[in-house]
């Protein structure tokens, strides 16, 4: 394994361990992206990586279960819902953090029953 | 002759094709136009001069959002002090480079298995999060924004209030 | 979308758009400012556009539903003595280089809104009857009668029009 490390303060944990746990899973996906990090976007945040999941085995019960754990994950971690849009089978939802030194945003978008994607994006002030 | 007065009638009938126009159009652009048919020359040209001399004004687009400055990663890294004063505040570690890597900033493990080509995870991670952004965007902005769109430009509901106000109503009936 | 691409995918058709302007408003500066009008609003919505398949027909639509909206809110007088008429600045101007095409183009003048619209559309802008059956929000049947009619009126005065002329020389 690649000495590849994106550690979080503790207020971020429940997510983080969600993408630790499911990074190595035969049926997800996994991707990191620290290419930009420390560029400054144009709301003025410095972007600290995005990680991403995805899960695109037809496993309804794993589906349900993993939906369960982002969602308690999110609420452990203190995100706010800023969005929530369903287009017929598909799902997106959006949740921030924000506090004074940092924001993260966690994307949830869910495809019929066939894909799961979560996004994590992280961004220090 | 005979050809131009039978595509003339079908003209006027509003049953050419479009192939047909163009072979009419193409003989009132020529030299030899028959006498008799001289005094619809001035209508084919009008339509061709239209095309060609109505131009729309000059649109400004306007300026785009201020480009975001650009701090290379490599910079900080080798700055040590902003280094350590960042994993002070425990926000973040920045990647560590291996030698074995060319590119480390891409880490992609497909179903367990690391893809450890760094161009390939590279071009894989882009892919999905552009995809994603895309999917965002689309289904976020689109179904808020496109709904206000659909509601600018409904002509049904333009039309209808239109014809409220009986404006229309002449000039449709003709 | 960015500035290069609204050139490419959305300014392509500026002069179509423009063009329709004009033919429903007949009135130069108002046709001018119509456009840039709607230009503007495409271009804050340019990321919406992405996600148009007909982007003529929209654009176009668009710009017609527009004219339309400035027409019902601020109408231009139509009833007006014909010598006054004659006065107004002519748009079409710079397409009048002789007596010829202005007496043309009066006769098109002429023609009821729609046909003149639809004549327009077909004989100028050249666009398929289905696609200016959706622009104009009517049937391919209604279309080809308007165009019809528009064609067989435009025949009926450019002869009425060479009737008298010829009457006018025979005299001498």
């Amino acid at each position: 394994m690649l000495a590849l490390t994106f550690i979080v303060s503790a207020s971020a944990q429940q997510i983080g361990n969600i993408f630790d746990k499911y990074m190595e899973d035969e049926r997800f996906q996994y991707i990191y992206d620290g290419s930009d990090l420390q560029e400054v976007n144009e709301k003025g945040l410095k972007n600290n990586g995005q990680k991403m999941l995805m899960l695109n085995v037809a496993d309804a019960n794993l589906m349900e279960s993993f939906s369960d754990e982002v969602q308690k994950a999110v609420k452990a971690d203190g995100y706010e819902n800023s969005t929530y849009v369903r287009h017929s089978k598909n799902k997106v939802m959006g949740y921030v953090k924000e506090t004074s030194a940092r924001k993260d945003e966690v994307t949830f978008i869910q495809n019929g029953n066939e894909n799961i994607m979560l996004i994590w994006e992280s961004y220090t002030k | 002759m005979n050809d131009i007065d039978t595509l003339l009638n079908r003209y006027f009938e509003g049953s050419t094709t479009t192939e047909e126009e163009r072979i009419l159009k193409k003989y009132f652009g020529s030299d030899m136009v028959a006498p008799q048919h001289e005094m619809y020359r001035p209508l084919f040209s009008l339509f061709e001069k239209e095309k060609q001399t109505i131009i729309a004004p000059f649109f400004a687009v306007p300026e785009e959002a201020q480009k975001r400055e650009r701090i290379t990663s490599h910079r900080l890294w080798f700055a040590s002090a902003s280094v350590a004063a960042v994993i002070l505040l425990g926000i973040v570690i920045f990647p560590f480079i291996s030698e074995s890597d060319t590119d480390p900033d891409y880490l992609v493990i497909v179903n367990g298995s690391r893809i450890a080509d760094p161009q390939k995870a590279k071009e894989y991670a882009e892919k999905m999060f552009t995809q994603a952004c895309e999917i965002k965007k689309e289904q976020v902005h689109s179904l808020q924004e496109a709904k206000e769109m659909i509601e600018m430009y409904n002509a049904e509901k333009i039309i209808g209030e239109a014809k409220k106000g009986h404006y229309l109503n002449t000039t449709l009936n003709q | 979308m960015n500035a290069l691409q609204f050139q490419q995918q959305i300014l392509c058709y500026a002069d179509q758009v423009y063009r329709m302007a004009l033919s429903i408003t007949k009135d130069e500066s108002r046709a001018k400012d119509l456009y840039q009008d709607l230009m503007m609003r495409f271009w804050e919505k340019r990321d919406q556009l992405r996600m148009i398949e007909n982007r003529r027909a929209f654009l176009l639509t668009s710009m017609r539903n527009l004219c339309l909206d400035k027409i019902r809110k601020e109408p231009v007088t139509e009833d007006l003595p014909v010598g006054v008429i004659d006065e107004l600045p002519d748009p079409y101007q710079s397409v009048e280089q002789s007596d010829t095409l202005r007496y043309i183009h009066r006769l098109i003048d002429e023609l009821p809104d729609t046909q003149r619209i639809i004549l327009r559309m077909k004989e100028v802008e050249e666009l398929e009857m289905e696609e200016i059956a959706e622009i104009l929000s009517m049937t391919e049947n209604a279309v080809t009668v308007n165009l019809s009619r528009a064609r067989k009126k435009m025949r009926e005065m450019i002869i009425a029009t060479q009737l008298k002329e010829r009457k006018h020389y025979e005299r001498y």
